[in-house]
């Protein structure tokens, strides 16, 4: 009987895919939200993080964005 | 991001969407047939002189002969727009073929128009009573000066110094898209769909208001068909000349008096009399929207070093420009600022594109560095680009996983099915694993379910 899960499938490239999966795997088990890795630019995940994995993006963007010091 | 993109619609489409009767009282004029026939495509403008003098209806089949093999769409795309404004009428007949008959007020009056002339219910008023006529430049300034500032209370009616007399009912009808108010505490904001409408060229945002204006007239006890055939005719009145306001009707008094506040007319009182002016903007009504002859000056030089001077006075450009830019000083005829990541980021989350503030830029190009190729440096452009692909860098769609399939077979049906319907977006079949969006899920459940059988 085919099996239907609920996810969110993620499409990026494979930096992003690799931030995904070490933020996946630095958080304990009970949260880890990676259904499959599906191949090396998408994952499939749980639907609820979407917001998480924005926030997360956005901090590591901000991190390598150079602010002059005024 | 989702793409809201406010779509300027022509004046004509709104013309033909209105009820039957409506329309065929509309024709009566024959100023809106002539602008009518102005705005039809090429083929169909021919089709309608070719059929002018006919009396009695056409086969279809005729006039499919007069078009070659290849021109079979343009040749429908005519027919449909021709039927759409009711200018044509199509009745099929039982046993014979689709025959077209054409409006005969449409036509009588096209008739008449081109044999005597278009002759305009009123004649501009003698030189000698009318002393302080503006000039073509004054005019201008005038019309331009109106509808910035009619913008700028739009958009922000905090910063505004003069009032206007559009009544604040109108002004909330005309905001209703275009700003939003989280609660009463807090100025309203502006919306996405408010921000594309400022980065758009004056023709289109006074194709906006307008239509607005006419949609919501109704509520003031002003029949839509006078109002679009009173703005229809408005447009075919020489520029600059002046015209008496007696020869108005009440109704058409108030309307002048609202398109005052728009910029498109100029009112002004002599002993007697009083008359208007119409300006560029009302002669413009009738023209199309791909119709772009009158360019304004532009004012924006960027730099390569990401610099952006621009010479203008406007207090309407200054807000334009801090939506996407720094602006860092304002001196009397020149506003300096930086193109930032900063100022972009807060461009890109108001749901501003790229490509909205590319195109600004280089349609409002200074004269100096308009003829250049490119107007605006390729490296601002691109950079302009990377850093909004840099916002998205992730896609994500809700979607479901199906996998544990029970055979080949059923595996292969299901991806066929998925495609089909434009789903399918991802699949494996060595671990027969399937990927399809959130939207079919109930037809694959639909699909699953007989496939058991």
């Amino acid at each position: 009987m085919v099996n239907a899960t609920k996810g969110l499938y993620i499409s990026c490239d494979i930096p992003m895919a690799q931030f995904i999966i070490n933020m996946n795997a630095s958080l304990p088990q009970s949260q880890k939200f990676i259904f499959h890795v599906l191949d090396n630019t998408h994952l499939f995940v749980r639907p609820e993080v979407a917001s998480m994995i924005k926030a997360a993006i956005a901090t590591f963007r901000e991190q390598n964005t150079y602010e002059k010091p005024s | 991001m989702p793409q809201v993109k406010i779509v300027a619609r022509n004046f004509m489409d709104m013309v033909a969407s209105l009820p039957a009767m409506k329309l065929d009282k509309l024709y009566e004029n024959s100023f809106i047939c002539e602008a009518i026939l102005r705005s039809l495509p090429p083929l169909a403008k021919k089709y309608v002189l070719q059929l002018l003098y006919i009396d009695g209806p056409v086969s279809a089949k005729w006039l499919e002969e007069w078009v070659l093999a290849d021109g079979a769409s343009k040749h429908r795309v005519a027919i449909d727009r021709l039927v759409q404004l009711r200018v044509l009428t199509e009745t099929v007949e039982r046993k014979k073929e689709a025959t077209y008959l054409f409006n005969p007020t449409f036509q009588l009056n096209l008739q008449k128009h081109i044999v005597h002339g278009g002759v305009l219910p009123r004649e501009p008023m003698p030189s000698n009573v009318t002393v302080r006529l503006p000039s073509l430049e004054e005019l201008d300034t005038y019309a331009v000066q109106q509808w910035e500032f009619f913008l700028l209370h739009l958009i922000n009616s905090a910063e505004v110094e003069r009032s206007t007399n559009i009544s604040s009912s109108m002004m909330k009808i005309f905001q209703r898209g275009l700003l939003s108010q989280k609660d009463d505490k807090e100025p309203p904001r502006l919306t996405e769909s408010g921000f594309q409408f400022l980065l758009m060229d004056t023709n289109a945002q006074l194709w906006y208001i307008i239509r607005e204006y006419i949609t919501n007239c109704e509520e003031h006890g002003v029949d839509t068909a006078d109002l679009i055939s009173f703005l229809l005719e408005l447009s075919f009145h020489v520029m600059g000349k002046a015209y008496n306001l007696n020869t108005l009707s009440d109704a058409q008094r108030t309307i002048i008096r609202d398109l005052v506040d728009l910029g498109l007319v100029k009112l002004q009182q002599g002993r007697k009399e009083g008359w208007f002016i119409p300006t560029k903007l009302a002669t413009n009504l009738s023209i199309s929207l791909a119709d772009t002859t009158t360019r304004k000056q532009g004012f924006v030089v960027v730099e390569t070093n990401f610099r952006m001077y621009a010479y203008s006075t406007s207090k309407l450009h200054c807000e334009i420009l801090r939506l996407f830019a720094r602006i860092e000083y304002q001196l009397p005829n020149l506003i300096v600022g930086a193109i930032t990541k900063e100022s972009l980021y807060k461009a890109f989350l108001n749901g501003i594109t790229g490509e909205q503030i590319v195109s600004f830029l280089q349609q409002n190009a200074h004269p100096r560095v308009a003829e250049r190729v490119p107007s605006v440096p390729e490296n601002v452009t691109d950079q302009i680009r990377l850093w909004e692909a840099d916002l998205n860098r992730v896609e994500m769609i809700p979607s479901h996983l199906y996998d544990e399939f029970p055979s080949r077979e059923v595996f292969e049906a299901t991806c066929d099915f998925a495609r089909e319907y434009g789903g399918l977006l991802w699949e494996n079949s060595k671990k027969m694993r399937l990927v399809a969006k959130g939207e079919i899920h109930t037809q694959m459940k639909e699909f699953l379910r007989k496939q058991k059988q």
